[in-house]
């Protein structure tokens, strides 16, 4: 029970260091990009792998627990 | 040189850009100046393979002592490592791209970001510039058409230095055209650089057959203007139009930005109602 605790716990800091970086990294974007500059596409993919990696984890994790 | 009849206008507007400024010269460092970062990167992903391959054994005896929650450790310490990676790369992308020169019929201005946090701007006149010169050196700057730009200012403002930006020679030549035109006391409206190439919108080349393009100058209302321009984005119509794009590309081997008479009528209209010059106008060329 502890150490699904701390592993939670673990995975929530991460998350919100993600997110902390991910709304300055938008408010610089918003701010300073220009039209037809590739500054959105990036966010975009940034985000999208990101999101993807932050989704995917708590699935293998549960994966890992199912099976053990 | 006969140009082809294409008309395409340049979308990117800089943040401080005034309403009557005309932007020739919109440029970033080139790519291979953030390769340097990028080998940084790579290195860090290697580095866990590298990693599990000499400690392998002390990890797998671990795993083995506390299979599950050992497991989830290094399950939630991927994820961190490579949201990490992510974190920097974007951090340094930002320091790469948001570094910009702006060459306009008033004035050149350089952005410098470091990082998030920092930005500066400066700018110059084309009255305090005295000299311009560009250097081109190594296999890499030659094969990929990238060098140094130094803008020597004859007052007590600093000397302009900007590097690794493609086409030096380009940019050197139409800074070189505005001083000149300055110093002539050619009025801004009239200045164009006389050059084949009327600018460089990043990277791609503009060339003009109109006496004055609006290059990137929407006259007035330039945030309705943007946000219409974004949501418009012209591509070439007829199949005169996709011709000339196609064989101009095939044979310069860049993309090219065309500008026709057709624009420079967006200028004679300056004097009708804001609304009716926004962006769209700009569009349905």
């Amino acid at each position: 029970m502890a150490q699904n605790l701390l592993i939670g716990l673990l995975y929530m800091i991460i998350v919100v260091i993600y997110a902390g970086f991910t709304a300055v990294l938008f408010y610089h974007i918003g701010k300073y990009s220009m039209i037809g500059d590739a500054s959105k596409r990036m966010f975009s993919i940034f985000t999208m792998i990101c999101i993807a990696i932050i989704v995917i984890t708590p699935i293998l994790i549960l994966i890992n627990k199912i099976l053990s | 040189m006969i140009y082809p009849r294409f008309a395409y206008i340049p979308q990117p507007v800089f943040s401080d850009q005034r309403d009557t400024e005309r932007v020739f010269v919109v440029a970033r460092r080139h790519v291979i100046d953030f390769l340097q970062s990028l080998m940084v990167l790579i290195s860090l992903i290697i580095l866990p393979v590298i990693f599990v391959f000499l400690f392998g054994e002390a990890i797998a005896g671990y795993i083995q002592s506390s299979p599950v929650f050992a497991a989830d450790i290094i399950l939630l310490g991927s994820m961190f490592y490579l949201l990490m990676l992510l974190m920097v790369f974007m951090t340094s992308w930002v320091g790469f791209y948001y570094n910009l020169l702006v060459v306009t019929d008033e004035r050149i201005v350089e952005i410098t970001q470091k990082g998030f946090f920092s930005r500066e701007t400066f700018e110059l006149t084309y009255d305090q510039i005295e000299d311009v010169d560009y250097v081109s050196k190594g296999l890499l700057a030659t094969y990929f058409d990238v060098g140094n730009i130094e803008v020597q200012t004859a007052g007590p403002q600093r000397n302009f230095f900007i590097k690794m930006i493609p086409k030096p020679q380009v940019i050197g030549a139409i800074i070189h055209d505005m001083e000149v035109q300055s110093k002539d006391k050619i009025p801004v409206a009239n200045r164009m650089p006389r050059g084949e190439i009327i600018g460089l919108i990043s990277d791609v080349p503009v060339v003009g057959t109109a006496k004055i393009p609006p290059i990137m100058n929407f006259r007035g209302g330039l945030d309705q203007s943007r946000r219409k321009f974004v949501q418009q984005k012209i591509q070439p119509k007829s199949f005169r139009q996709k011709f000339d794009l196609w064989w101009w590309t095939l044979l310069k081997r860049e993309q090219v930005i065309f500008l026709d008479y057709q624009s420079h009528e967006f200028l004679d209209k300056a004097g009708e109602p804001e609304g009716e010059r926004s962006g769209k106008e700009l569009v349905d060329l």
